[in-house]
Formats: structure tokens, sequence, C-alpha cells
């Protein structure tokens, strides 16, 4: 008698399958939410902490884009004009909790050393055109001015300028300047910079090795390495052609037409008038059988080296080492180094905090190029009219000594703002793989890399007393960024702020892209540091984790509760038919227990065995702790529910209220689980939808938070999907149910002759008491949660109140549905009998 | 005794420069290694007499062949270099509208013999 099961099999297995299903996931949802905690706490400490920790500062160094919106631009290194002395930096370097205390002095940028590029000049009656190209990775710009020369022979010689003809050497070379690109020059401390980026600058502390080529003025060489693989933004055009011979008549006609028949005067003292003459007589002689050829950036070496250009066999511009031929050669000028430019910030318009404009202030001169921030021509010493320094002490040439490579910090997680290494160049928002640099003039709104690092030591002589713009701080005797970490690094912070620095916190911070309108190119996504990156990603994701737990538990429970009430409600009749049968209500009850025994207990050991064969395999016992623990949640359930069933419902005293409203009265306990799922499925999707978006927009606008986000989004979607399978599930069981119980009425209804769209409106409109009453609560608590949490936009009411019309049509439409096949089935039946 | 003695400082001598051979030759080769230790350089026309913008030509010689890297300093702030032998020449306009002193000197480094001292030389240029 024991083994009688008063639910059909089909309802058992259903149980059975369900209940470990929601054991299984529950433990494991909430298993993995725990496990994607430590995945985030591991990854921040791992990532976050870049190759420093903290920025000092001269004070009131930030911009305003840096107060308004805690980003700093990737390789902002200020207008340079220091701040910090020698000592200070000394003074940090020594604190115990200090172990790297890594200075940048910037220096300010630097036109490449003005020499020329030549190719060999192998016969005569030749037409030689330069033509100079600078590129910001968008827009080509071509210089004002061509350079050409008409050589008869090197006697008979028309050049375009003064310059061109003074250039153009003898008789086996053609030569011409090496267009005019700028270079940003800083200085660093060659042992803290290499124990920051493991480069080994030594070189910068060794003595400029003299060639055999050249030698070099000790006390004015300043070594120099350059950084490799960055482009001089220049491109040369050289066109040749052939020239027809000019009698000696032809000459002197020309000549005539010159200020003391001297061409280099007239090209001198009256452009115009030249130029005429050349346009108008010589430039006949150009047989215009051309031959062109494109020198490309890529071809340019370092911008602070001394050995002239040529163009090599392969058609390359290549530096003259001292090994080429005889017939190398050109011209410099001497100290051409001694004026440097310094740049001051873009001044970003800000729009919000993920777009900026840029305004265009001007055009340079001689490429019309467009120009977006100011520059400041500095001298760093006087030169004579020999171009001899007037005081030797003051002045210095660079030497190139070597190269640095910067490739290998394209890609780093956590951002070191202020850097002079970072190589993201911003790319067009349309057109990804269009990247923009700088172009061969200053005033571009992209911030560079350092081209060339000198050592602090010339620092003081170059820009004076407190040359130093930032010391990168590495804190000592912490191996990531941790809660334990982050404390010591504040502490720290705030010692050198109340000493009245502007002191960040670059642990922890992370790129950021941040789309700029600028004028005259259009929209660029440029990378920016965000402060405090991993501060915002914690919250994040510890807000989305107590929002996705509590919203798990609780759809889970209610559906939990609902098929346990369901359930014993069921048997509750059958029960009382044995109860008229002569059972007793011990029999009765053991009879109960045995089968919930078999339907609860089951589910509950297949899972717990599960668990602790995985336990077993995988060393994770945390899945067979929280599947332990939700089981005896689960048993807890079915007591409560047992009880609740075991109440006598109480029968309604007269007609108080309308009929819809005493049905729903009446009914309250069949519909309490359909809407607590209905009022968590509205705030499902009036409000988790924003919130998740809100919170993955602003952990992933930095590359940090993207990483993360990567990480842990599958179980986000997991956890979105169970939630609705097992809310739609309840509110359609309920309804189906409820129908069913209520079959009685139907049939009631239709002996009465009642029509079935009579009967379908009586029903419906409980239905849009009850649905719409919850509905409507639900979405009022998704707009004061999302007030609360996020703020509220007008755009964010109007999806939300389409959420809420969604859910209330879905309600409405299946419990037509549900009502429509009980009424259809058991009408036919009805009518089949009559 | 003095035939004695002859032979005695004979031997003493053959015994002492055993081994040494003495050559005129020799003797000359060591005059000449200290001589070819001094690269020379000199710019022809060391003074020059000219006009602005009209060009020069200043030859930088050298006292080796070779190759040898020729540096010329117009005194205006330009310079010009290049390889050569012997000898380079360099094409030079100064621009100027008065009368004014540019103070030359070139300097010649041989691939073998090491750099010369420098050689100063001036260019009047006279404005018409």
């Amino acid at each position: 008698m024991n083994k009688i099961n008063l639910h059909s099999n089909n309802i058992r297995y259903f149980v059975l399958t369900v209940l470990i299903i929601i054991i299984s996931t529950v433990s494991y949802t909430f298993s993995s939410l725990s496990t994607a905690n430590e995945q985030v706490e591991r990854d921040i400490t791992n990532f976050s902490r870049g190759s420093y920790d903290i920025l000092i500062r001269p004070p009131e160094a930030r911009t305003e884009l840096e107060k308004q919106l805690n980003v700093i631009e990737e390789n902002y290194l200020g207008v340079g004009n220091g701040g910090i002395t020698i000592g200070e930096w000394e003074g940090i370097k020594s604190h115990p909790q200090v172990e790297i205390a890594a200075p940048i002095a910037s220096i300010g940028l630097f036109t490449a050393i003005e020499r020329t590029w030549m190719i060999e000049r192998k016969e005569n009656l030749k037409y030689y055109e330069v033509e100079y190209y600078t590129s910001d990775g968008v827009n080509s710009y071509k210089y004002d001015e061509d350079a050409y020369m008409y050589d008869f022979s090197p006697s008979i010689r028309y050049p375009s300028s003064f310059e061109v003809a003074n250039n153009f050497f003898s008789e086996d070379i053609a030569a011409f300047y090496f267009p005019t690109s700028y270079h940003q020059v800083v200085a660093v401390d060659v042992e803290e910079e290499g124990k920051l980026t493991n480069y080994d600058l030594s070189l910068l502390e060794e003595q400029v090795e003299s060639k055999w080529i050249y030698s070099v003025d000790q006390d004015v060489a300043i070594p120099i390495v350059s950084l490799k693989g960055v482009p001089v933004p220049n491109t040369i055009h050289l066109t040749l052609d052939n020239l027809e011979v000019a009698t000696e008549s032809e000459v002197m006609d020309w000549n005539s037409h010159f200020i003391n028949d001297n061409p280099l005067q007239a090209v001198h003292q009256y452009p115009e008038e030249y130029h005429k003459v050349i346009d108008e007589y010589v430039s006949r002689k150009r047989k215009h059988n051309e031959e062109k050829f494109v020198f490309k950036p890529e071809d340019g070496p370092s911008p602070f080296e001394h050995l002239h250009l040529y163009v090599d066999d392969n058609g390359k511009l290549a530096p003259d080492d001292g090994t080429g031929e005889n017939m190398l050669g050109g011209s410099s000028i001497k100290f051409s180094q001694n004026i440097g430019y310094q740049l001051n910030p873009v001044l970003y318009e800000i729009i919000d905090a993920t777009n900026l404009a840029v305004k265009q202030i001007g055009k340079d001169n001689a490429y019309h190029v467009p120009l977006y921030r100011d520059i400041q021509e500095v001298e760093f010493f006087e030169l004579d009219e020999a171009r001899e320094p007037i005081n030797r002490d003051d002045a210095f040439e660079f030497y190139n000594v070597g190269f640095f490579s910067i490739k290998e910090n394209t890609e780093e997680l956590a951002s070191a703002p202020l850097g002079i290494y970072g190589s993201d160049m911003p790319y067009l928002k349309s057109e990804p793989t269009i990247k923009l640099h700088p172009s061969a003039v200053p005033g571009s709104f992209v911030t560079t890399p350092a081209h060339g690092l000198i050592s602090l030591k010339w620092a003081e002589k170059i820009k004076g007393n407190a040359p130093i713009d930032a010391i990168r701080v590495k804190v000592s005797g912490i191996t990531g960024y941790d809660k334990k970490a982050a404390e010591l690094i504040e502490e720290l912070a705030n010692e050198w702020k109340d000493k009245g620095y502007t002191v960040d916190i670059v642990a922890g911070a992370s790129l950021h892209d941040i789309t700029v309108d600028v004028e005259g190119i259009g929209k660029v996504v440029q990378p920016f540091t965000t402060l405090g990156a991993s501060g915002t990603v914690v919250l994040s994701w510890n807000l989305l984790q107590v929002v996705l737990t509590i919203f798990y538990g609780l759809i889970a429970i209610t559906f939990v509760t609902f098929t346990f009430f369901n359930l014993l409600s069921d048997r509750k009749s059958d029960e009382l038919l044995l109860g008229k049968l002569g059972w007793s209500e011990k029999l009765i009850r053991k009879s109960r227990y045995n089968e919930w025994c078999w339907l609860l207990g089951l589910p509950i050991f297949i899972t717990l065995v599960g668990y602790t064969v995985f336990g077993m395999v995988e060393g994770n016992w945390g899945y067979l702790l929280l599947a332990g623990s939700f089981s005896g949640v689960l048993i807890l359930l079915f007591v409560w529910a047992d009880l609740l069933v075991r109440r006598n419902s109480k029968q309604l005293n007269g007609q108080k209220f309308t009929i819809t409203l005493q049905n729903i009265w009446f009914y309250r306990n069949s519909l309490l689980a359909s809407c607590i799922q209905l009022l968590l499925i509205t705030i499902l999707t009036c409000f988790l939808p924003f919130f998740l978006i809100q919170n993955v927009e602003r952990t992933t606008q930095t590359r940090l938070g993207s990483y993360i986000h990567g990480e842990i989004e599958g179980l986000f979607i997991v956890i979105t999907v169970l939630l609705y399978v097992l809310s739609i599930v309840t509110v359609y069981q309920s309804l189906r149910r409820m129908w069913i119980k209520r079959l009685s009425e139907i049939q009631l209804f239709l002996y009465l002759g009642w029509g079935k769209k009579a009967i379908r409106n009586y029903f419906v409109k409980e239905v849009l008491l009850w649905a719409g009453i919850t509905i409507f609560i639900g979405w009022l608590i998704s707009l004061l949660i999302s007030v609360m949490f996020m703020g509220i936009a007008g755009t964010t009411v109007l999806w939300q109140t389409g959420g809420f019309l969604l859910i209330f049509s879905v309600t409405l439409g299946s419990s037509i549905y549900t009502l429509n096949r009980v009424n259809v089935k058991e009408g036919g039946r009805i009518a089949i009998k009559a | 005794m003095k035939k004695m003695m002859f032979a005695l400082f004979t031997l003493v001598l053959v015994i002492a420069f055993n081994g040494t051979t003495v050559s005129a030759a020799e003797i000359i080769d060591s005059e000449k290694v200290n001589l070819n230790a001094a690269t020379t350089a000199n710019i022809s026309p060391a003074y020059l007499n000219g006009v602005a913008y009209k060009e020069y030509t200043l030859t930088v010689n050298t006292n080796y062949s070779g190759s040898s890297y020729f540096y010329i300093d117009f005194g205006d702030g330009t310079n010009k270099k290049g390889y050569g032998s012997y000898s380079k020449k360099f094409t030079k306009s100064w621009s100027t509208n008065s009368s004014k002193i540019f103070t030359t000197s070139a300097q010649v480094t041989n691939s073998t013999y090491g750099p010369s001292p420098w050689f100063y030389g001036k260019a009047e240029i006279t404005y018409r």
C-alpha cells in the first residue's frame, strides 16, 4: 500500500527532472558567480597594476580634461615647464617604500638635424625637381615651394632658390635639403628608466664616439637614443628630366634679364622676376621624358643622425656611415637644433564622457596642415653670424648613439598615463584601419611617443633648476593590485599630496577609447587613460553580482514553491478520496511523505552524488556545498507548502465586491506565484537590461574592463536565459492550472449557453486586473530602482513602458491561449454530452 | 799586446752587436713614418676676394692619396663634406648685402693616417 503513488508517472518524471535541473543550476550559478568574482579579483590583481603605481607632477599640473573626465592623454607630456627639482626627485627616490622613481623632463620638440640627401650626378643636362609631402594618415599635404635645378653643366645652373644652389654641391653630387620634421626629446634617468622599462640606456651615460668621417666636440655633444620604427612623416618625390643643350648666346640672353647678369643674385633678391624668366625661357629646354622616384618615410633614419643621406643602389635613402663610395657628400648647418618648440595641450571641448571635440586653430604656412594647438618657439642658446655659440657652456648638439623600440608595450591592459612610450595611434571611426599620426608640422592633436631620449643630467643645463615634469613611482614590496596594495599606494600618494604635488594613483588605471570629433578630419577614436578603472570594474561587477543573485534566487524559489504547492494541492483532492475510502490520516500522510521522499529526495540525491563525483575529480567542493544548502532550502519550502495546502480554504461570506474581485481574492493562493513571477519578470525586462547595458558600457570603456567582461560575459547570458525560462514556465503553468481548476465554472457557463467569447471576456477581465496591477507595480519598482542606481533618461522610461506593454500583452495572450485550450477541449466534450 | 787588445775589442763588438743589422735605407724609412703621421689640409685659394651671389670653387687639398674625408666650413654656419683623394672641390656662393670677411676652415681625415689639423683661410666678399 505504501507504494501507491497518487501522481502520474509523467508528472513524477517531470518533477524529478525539473528539480534536478533547478538544484544543479542554482548551485552551479551561485558557484559560478563566486568563481567569476575570484576571476575578476585575480584579473585586477594581475593586470591593473601598470609599470608604475603613482604619478607625481608639479602643483596645478592637471588639465581641464583630467579634472572633468578623470582621463589623461596617453603620451601627454605637458608644455614641459618642469617644476620638480633634481633634489626633490632624489628625496622621493630615497623613500624606503619606493622601488623605482623614474623622472621625465620634457625637453621639447626639435627639428631633425638640417642636412642634405643626395643622388649621384652622373651627367650634365639634367633637370631635378623635388617635391615634399607630409601626411597625418588621412590627408596628404604638399610643401608650398618645390625645389628644382636646371643643371646644364657645373657652370650653367638655374636653381629654384639660393639655398638650393648652395646645397647642390659639386661636379658629381646633386644634393637637396632633407625636409623639416619635428621630434619630441625627453630626458630620463638612465638607471631608473632602465628598471621601469627594462631598456638598456647605458649608452646615454657614455661619451659620443667620433667617427672617422666626423669628429665630435665633446663639450657640446649630448648622446641621444632614437625611437625605432616610428616613420618620419615626410615623403620625397624626385623627378628627373633631360635638358636640351643651351648655347652660349641663349645663356647670355637669359642672364641678361637678371641683376648683374647673375642668376644667383636674382633668385635671392628678385625671386618673382627670376622665376618668370625661368618659366618663359629656361623651362623650354626640358625634354619631358621624366623619371619619377618616391622616397617613403620608412626610408628615413634617426632624426638625430649627423650622417648625410644618399640614394643607394636600391633606390632607398640610406645614411652615409663612412663605408660609402668616394662620390658621397653633403651640406649641413651647424647647431641647427639650437631652437626647440613647446606644444601647448590640445583644448578639448567636452561633449560628454565618451565624446570630445577639437577645433582647428589655424593652418601651417608651408604645408597648409591644420593646426590644433599653440606652439611656442624656445631658443635654448644663441649663435653668432657664423653660427658659433655665443656662450659655449649653454650649447649642445644631439648625437644619435642607438635606438629603442616600444612595440612590445602596445597591448598593455593597464596604462601608464603621461607615459612616453605609448604607441597606440588614434584611428578613423568610420574606417578603423586608417591610423592617424602627427604630420611633419607640429600642432597636431595627436600626441606622440618620445622620439629621442637623453640622460637627465642634461636636463638642468637645458631647462634650468627644476626640469622634471613628472615622476613615475613604483611602490616596493607589492606584487599585484589587491586591497592591501591599494591601501599602501594610497597612503604613499597622500604623503606626497600633502607636500603640494599633483598626485595620481595610476595602479588600477586602464586605456579607454574616446571619440574625438576633429575639425577637418572627422570622428577619430583616440586612446586615453582612465584613472581608477579597476575600481569601476569591481563596483560594476559587485552590483551585477548582487542583482543577478537576488533575481535568480527569488525566481528559482518562487518556481519551486509554486511547483510544490500545485503538486500538493493536486494530491489533496486524491487524499480526500482515500480518506472517504477508509484510509487513516496517518497512512495517507505516510504515503504522501513516501512519495515525496522519491520526488524530492531522488533529485537531491542525484545532484549531491553528481557534485560529490565532480568534487573528487576536480577538487572543487563549492558546488556540493551549495547544492546541499539549496536542498535544505527546498525541504523547508516543501514543509511550508505542505502546511499551506493543509489549511482549509475559507469560504467567502456574502458578496462584498464585484464578481471579478471576489474571484481574484478566492484564487489568490493560486495566483500568488504567478503574480510574483510576473512582478519579477517585469523588473527583469524593465530594469535589468538597462542596468546590465549601463554597467557593461561603464566597464568596457577601458581595456581592462573589456577583458574582464569578456571573461564573464557567457555567465551573464546563461543566467539571464534561465531567469526568463523559469519565469515564463511559472506564469504559463499558473494560468493553465487556474483554468483547469475553474473548469466547473466554464462548464456551468457553457451549460447556461454562454458563448466562448463571453466566457473568454469574463475570465480575461480578471487577468487584466491582477496581471495589470502586478505588472504596473513591477514597472513602478523598475522605474524607482533605475532612478536610484542609474539616473533616468526619457528614452529609458520609453523603453521601460514598452517592456511593461510587452509583458502585459504576452500575459494576456498566454491567458487567452490557455483558456482557449481548456475551453475548446472541455467545451467539445460538453457539446458531445449534450 | 796591442793586437790582443784590438782582437778582444773586436770580439766584444761582435758579441754586442751580434744579429744587429744596420742600413741607411731603414733609417730613412723610420723618418718617413714620422712624416706620414701628419695629414695636412689646406684650402685653395686660402684668401679669396669675391663678390656676393657668385659661385666660387674652393679646393681642399691634402698630402695623401687613398680615401680621405674632406670638410670645409664657409664661415657662415654652412659646411660641406665629401670623400676624395688628394683634393676635393666645393662650390660656394655667399649671401651678404655688405662687404664681409668670412673665416673659412678645412679639415681632412685620412682613412689610414687620421685627421689633419684645422686649416684656416679667409673669404672677403663684397656686395655690388
